[in-house]
């Protein structure tokens, strides 16, 4: 069967940062607590007055481009995944997003649609991308998202109390784009091993992402604590696990060179490896982050990593890359693949 | 290989205004109708536009597969009890990215059902007079079967710019209600004569370049405003004297509108072996959608 692979990356990251320090001075209740030391997030990436969803996405995508063999004339589809989608100070439902960026690329001849599914937004349009392309559907294609998220945490700012609140968590995030063009794989160095996804919507209404109850601006209501627990976490080893014993394979002998997890915050991610090597018996991969700079840029976060890390060549030759997404819904899963000439200029 | 549709179910009851509760009472009575056992279902697909509160996160589809009791939770070693659920948001045409879709991973990904569902409400779950659609809910299970028949040659078209186009956002710079509550549809005045002029524009060249017979196939297209099918019926040439109306009944059920008019035909038995039925979409971009369907 026909095989997809990452062909290209691209990003686009705000210059302008927002320190965790002069985020939580501007809180109406200063906090009792170390948010940077608890989160591991310094700065975080903050949209530039000139940013909205739209405009992040369409430099991610000509960045993605410019490492390209492929212009835009040539995609086969455009997919939209960001979890806002602001035009200006609106944001929008109809028309679909992705229409609006196959008019600004110039992309003629291809479909598009609109993803939302929250911080697994990327991974849900590579998902569908990956199976068109498999299934002979298309060739090529683009997965893209423009996030504009501190919106989310200028409400945090304004209304979280405390440790407890569930607004907490939304001091997190930062602003970027990200997009990947995925076409055919050509041989086992590049191409995309084992992907799946699952939703376990028992808990759902743990996060809840929508205007707030007391100001102008979105909101993101979340029970972490509800959410995080060590079953809940679980989840993906245990998935994992089983999907790789459908093939006769494990954990330990896929050799991993590097895991990216949802870039929630340090201890999250602590958390999450040690959850990993006790679940899968296994000592787990170095884990590749951009927390410290960036912050949780949400649907784009692990792909921000892999921009990162590509650009400033750290990533050693034929790597296999082990990306693990965690989102409200409660959205997981995993995405192995194996890469070698995916570069950034 | 094909795709087709094992069942579909509406959800219409007037007292009814969340748009999640209409997807999962509408997704309950397609399953309950297709007789399948639930657990078989492993993607399930929003694809309604207008949610309620705006919520932006978690998918609308992750409540539908709650609400349905779809696997809603992982148990390990049972790695077949899974399912995966996403929202899709293409305007009126998000059905036919979303049956594509569903195609794409029965074909790559083995699984044997997959659920539409779709929905749209004013965010306020009043009957807001602003709101330009109909408040009901769709469903459509897509079954994974051997044979040739089911949908195919799948054909998207849209217009050079979206000027002409309807819009809907939450605009953050007008404070006339609470945001979880606010929402701006602005539809051009000659917005539906343009939806008809792309539509059939679509309809003759896709009935033309896949050289189907307009004396027997059957029409199921969306329905902004009182006939459109017909009226594209009529431009087209299509003879199909099977055509029904809704409008009137439930106004523009927008992301529903394809599952809602399929739904009503299939009760009426309009449909018999080996009929090619045209699924015409159609909606904000102006952006059109057709693919066929073999009965």
């Amino acid at each position: 069967m026909i095989k997809a692979r990452f062909e290209s990356i691209g990003a686009y990251i705000p210059n302008k940062r927002v320190s965790t320090e002069s985020l939580t001075q501007e809180m109406n209740i200063p906090p009792q607590f170390d948010i940077e030391a608890i989160t591991g997030i310094k700065t975080r990436s903050w949209k530039e007055d000139k940013d909205d969803s739209f405009t992040m996405a369409i430099d991610a995508a000509q960045s993605c481009l410019e490492n390209s063999k492929y212009e835009a004339a040539d995609l086969d589809i455009i997919i939209s995944c960001s979890i806002a989608r602001f035009v200006g100070e609106s944001s929008y439902y109809e028309p679909a997003m992705s229409l609006l960026l196959k008019h600004e690329l110039g992309a003629k001849k291809a479909i598009f649609f609109d993803i939302s599914n929250a911080c697994a937004g990327m991974f849900t349009g590579i998902y569908i991308l990956e199976s068109m392309i498999k299934a002979g559907i298309v060739k090529n294609g683009l997965v893209v998202s423009g996030e504009y998220i501190s919106t989310i945490a200028e409400t945090a700012v304004l209304e979280a109390k405390d440790i407890y609140d569930p607004q907490f968590g939304s001091l997190t995030v930062g602003d970027a784009g990200a997009a990947v063009i995925l076409d055919q794989a050509t041989n086992e160095d590049d191409v995309i091993d084992c992907f799946n996804l699952i939703s376990t919507p028992e808990y759902s209404d743990l996060a809840i992402g929508k205007p707030s109850n007391q100001s102008n601006r979105y909101a993101m209501y979340a029970s972490n604590s509800k959410m995080h627990t060590e079953e809940r976490l679980k989840i993906w080893p245990n998935f994992q696990t089983d999907t790789l014993a459908k093939e006769n394979k494990e954990f330990k002998t896929e050799n991993f060179d590097y895991i990216i997890h949802h870039q929630v915050g340090s201890k999250f991610i602590e958390r999450l490896l040690k959850i990993g090597t006790e679940a899968f018996s296994s000592e787990q991969p170095e884990s590749l982050s951009v927390l410290e700079k960036y912050g949780n840029t949400s649907s784009t976060s692990h792909f921000i990593v892999l921009y990162e890390y590509l650009k400033a060549n750290k990533l050693k030759e034929k790597s296999k890359i082990l990306m693990v997404p965690a989102a409200s819904g409660f959205v997981t899963g995993f995405l192995s693949m194996n890469i070698n000439k995916l570069a950034v200029k | 290989m094909a795709t087709i549709i094992k069942a579909t179910g509406i959800s219409t009851d007037k007292s009814i205004k969340s748009s999640n509760q209409h997807a999962i009472e509408a997704g309950r009575q397609c399953i309950e109708d297709a007789g399948i056992d639930i657990n078989h279902i492993d993607l399930i697909i929003n694809v309604g536009i207008y949610r309620d509160e705006n919520m932006l996160e978690p998918a609308m589809a992750a409540f539908a597969q709650k609400g349905l009791n779809i696997k809603p939770d992982y148990t390990k070693s049972q790695p077949f009890n899974a399912a995966f659920s996403l929202d899709m948001m293409n305007s009126a045409c998000g059905i036919i990215n979303a049956i594509q879709t569903a195609d794409a991973v029965f074909k790559s990904r083995k699984i044997k059902y997959a659920l539409i569902v779709s929905s749209d409400a004013h965010p306020s779950n009043t009957d807001h007079k602003g709101f330009p659609y109909a408040t009901i809910g769709g469903a459509m299970l897509l079954e994974h079967t051997d044979d040739n028949k089911g949908f195919h040659d799948f054909s998207f078209n849209h217009s050079p710019t979206t000027d002409q186009s309807v819009k809907g956002y939450l605009d953050f710079n007008n404070l006339s209600e609470p945001a979880k509550e606010r929402l701006t549809v602005d539809m051009p005045g000659d917005y539906k004569n343009q939806l008809l002029k792309y539509s059939s524009e679509s309809a003759e060249e896709y009935l033309t370049r896949f050289n189907i017979n307009r004396k027997t196939v059957k029409l199921v297209s969306v329905q902004p405003e009182l006939n459109f099918g017909r009226k594209i019926a009529d431009i087209v040439n299509i003879k199909d004297d099977s055509i029904m109306d809704h409008y009137e009944q439930y106004g523009d059920a927008h992301s529903s509108a394809i599952t809602m008019n399929y739904h009503h035909l299939s009760k009426e038995n309009s449909f018999k072996s080996d009929d090619t039925i045209l699924f015409l979409a159609a909606g904000a971009g102006i952006t059109t959608a057709c693919v066929s369907y073999t009965v």
